[in-house]
């Protein structure tokens, strides 16, 4: 079963206000932007997950309901740091994207255009295959492998008449894992975008005449680097105020690095998917052909059980008609015998009248 | 008030609420609940693609399971058609019907042997009564005693010598019987 509502509502907001953000809108929540960006550049995944503690609370909220979802059931017993990449100290974004051990797309990686996107498909490509070495993903050969040398992937493993649950179990954690670690993610980035999406609607639906400039250290100036006309900039001619269209201008900076992380994310689950994709269809074509393990195969042996059963069925029949008659014959046996008794009997009795009549 | 860069914050149905008259808290709710629904689908399809491994894998296991009971259950039954209980019923039937035939046959000589011996009650009493001659009784008992000796030997000769061994009511025939019979080979001279 799949999740049907909001992935991100069985998090643990609660404990983790800091990773993931109310969605709360209103002013009164300028608060949440020293956890959004600070001076003008997005806040990173591990670094506000190197804020929290080592013994952590778990990473889903108290009474969600995990019997439905396998993801949610593994994630019930974890704590936030367990599911992470890295304990926490990797992330998709920051380390595999902007980092050097990814894509090194560094602090290019901000918003994509329309038409002109920062990551390519070969990226998302290449994005899953780094992935897959550091053993964030199973790798195609451990969901299948066609070399029976090669014993441990979740296909051989489940196929046999006694499947090793503690080796299948390990397998499957690693993408569990992943996509608790995704989830947790992409969930920091979508909090932030809920939040400034509200911000910048209340504001954009602020009458001119209504609006009150912020002044500086509001928490709100954490979304600028500085004064200036950049696009992460506030109007230099008041430095310490904050006019309507530059606050928009800010949020909508931000709004696009975080929908751009988000989008990439939602990207890269493609590519998980095109990834698994030949090997899931290999395995696919297996069950439907008419080897071992196959629906064709099973057919086979069934049709053959079939065709015994009304075989042992007649021949069961028969046998129990040839039993009946064995049975009659034998009563008829012993029925005889009586009769030889009693005509035994008379035949003596006449000897006797013969030899009795003979003396007188 | 948007520049280039905002559209990248946001969908087309962003856009189309930011040229709107006015926007309104309910119109940002569905924004945000349809960004909700698009992670749902996204990554639920792709948390069930990854999931469906483990579902072949069951599958694989199950009809791996089904095989070799319907294995072991074709065996089973091929076993109990090759067991002969069907033979030992038939050849015990033959046996039983053999042996009551047998019997009844006995039966039918007993059976004639009696009314052979109230003849001969009656015959002696003709005798003591005087109505019959001492001759004339041991005449007559003779013939049915020669009559009782004839139906003796019919069946017991035909029981020993022609009747088949296995089947009551066959005629044994030989292979002599259907011209069957081993010639000797003779060799050309």
């Amino acid at each position: 079963m799949s999740f049907s509502t909001d992935p991100c509502s069985t998090l643990n907001k609660t404990e983790y206000p800091t990773l993931w953000i109310s969605g709360t809108s209103g002013i009164a929540n300028v608060s949440a932007y020293a956890n959004i960006a600070s001076q003008g550049n997005p806040i990173k995944f591990v670094d506000v997950v190197r804020t929290l503690s080592s013994t952590a609370p778990g990473i889903l909220a108290s009474g969600t309901d995990t019997s439905s979802v396998k993801l949610l059931n593994y994630l019930s017993t974890k704590n936030i740091k367990d599911v992470l990449l890295n304990n926490g100290n990797e992330s998709i974004v920051d380390t595999y994207i902007v980092g050097p051990a990814g894509l090194s797309k560094g602090p290019a990686y901000t918003y994509s255009q329309p038409g002109s996107p920062l990551l390519q498909n070969a990226d998302f490509t290449s994005l899953v295959s780094k992935l897959v070495s550091k053993n964030y993903l199973l790798s195609s050969d451990k969901i299948y492998s066609a070399s029976s040398a090669n014993k441990m992937n979740l296909i051989y493993l489940y196929s046999q008449a006694k499947p090793d649950t503690s080796a299948i179990n390990s397998l499957e954690n690693v993408n569990l894992n992943f996509y608790g670690a995704f989830l947790a993610e992409y969930c920091f980035y979508s909090s932030r975008y809920e939040f400034l999406l509200r911000q910048y609607f209340t504001i954009y639906g602020t009458a001119t005449t209504a609006y009150v400039a912020p002044r500086t250290p509001d928490p709100v100036f954490a979304l600028f680097s500085s004064t200036g006309t950049g696009i992460n900039q506030y109007g230099p001619t008041n430095p310490t105020t904050l006019s309507q269209s530059d606050y928009l201008k800010g949020l909508a900076y931000h709004l696009a690095c975080l929908n751009t992380r988000m989008t990439d994310m939602r990207l890269l689950l493609s590519a998980i998917n095109t990834y698994y994709n030949p090997t899931l269809l290999e395995v696919q074509e297996i069950l439907n052909g008419t080897g071992a393990g196959s629906h064709g195969n099973l057919q086979s042996v069934l049709g053959g059980l079939k065709i015994s059963a009304n075989e042992a069925n007649n021949y069961l029949n028969v046998t129990d008609f040839k039993k009946g008659v064995m049975e009659y014959n034998s009563q008829k046996n012993q029925y005889s015998s009586i009769l030889l008794g009693l005509y035994a009997f008379l035949n003596i009795s006449a000897i006797a009248m013969v030899v009795h009549l003979s003396r007188q | 008030m948007a520049t280039s860069y905002t559209y990248a914050a946001a969908d087309a149905a962003t856009v189309s609420l930011l040229s709107g008259a006015s926007v309104t808290g309910q119109d940002v709710n569905s924004l945000i609940n349809a960004g909700k629904a698009n992670l749902a689908q996204s990554f639920g399809a792709s948390l069930e693609n990854t999931n469906t491994a483990s579902t072949y894998g069951t599958v694989f296991n199950r009809n791996n399971s089904l095989t070799s009971i319907a294995t072991d259950l074709t065996k089973t039954n091929n076993n109990l058609k090759n067991s002969g209980d069907d033979q030992t019923y038939s050849r015990q039937a033959e046996i039983n019907e053999w042996a009551a035939n047998n019997k009844l046959d006995t039966l039918f000589f007993l059976q004639v042997s009696f009314i052979f011996f109230t003849l001969l009650v009656v015959l002696i009493y003709l005798r003591q009564a005087g109505i019959l001659s001492s001759g004339t009784m041991y005449i007559t008992a003779g013939v049915f005693l020669l009559i009782l000796l004839g139906i003796l030997w019919n069946r017991a000769s035909y029981t020993m010598y022609s009747r088949d061994s296995r089947y009551w009511n066959r005629r044994f025939i030989g292979l002599s019987d259907s011209g069957l019979g081993a010639t000797p080979a003779t060799c050309p001279s």
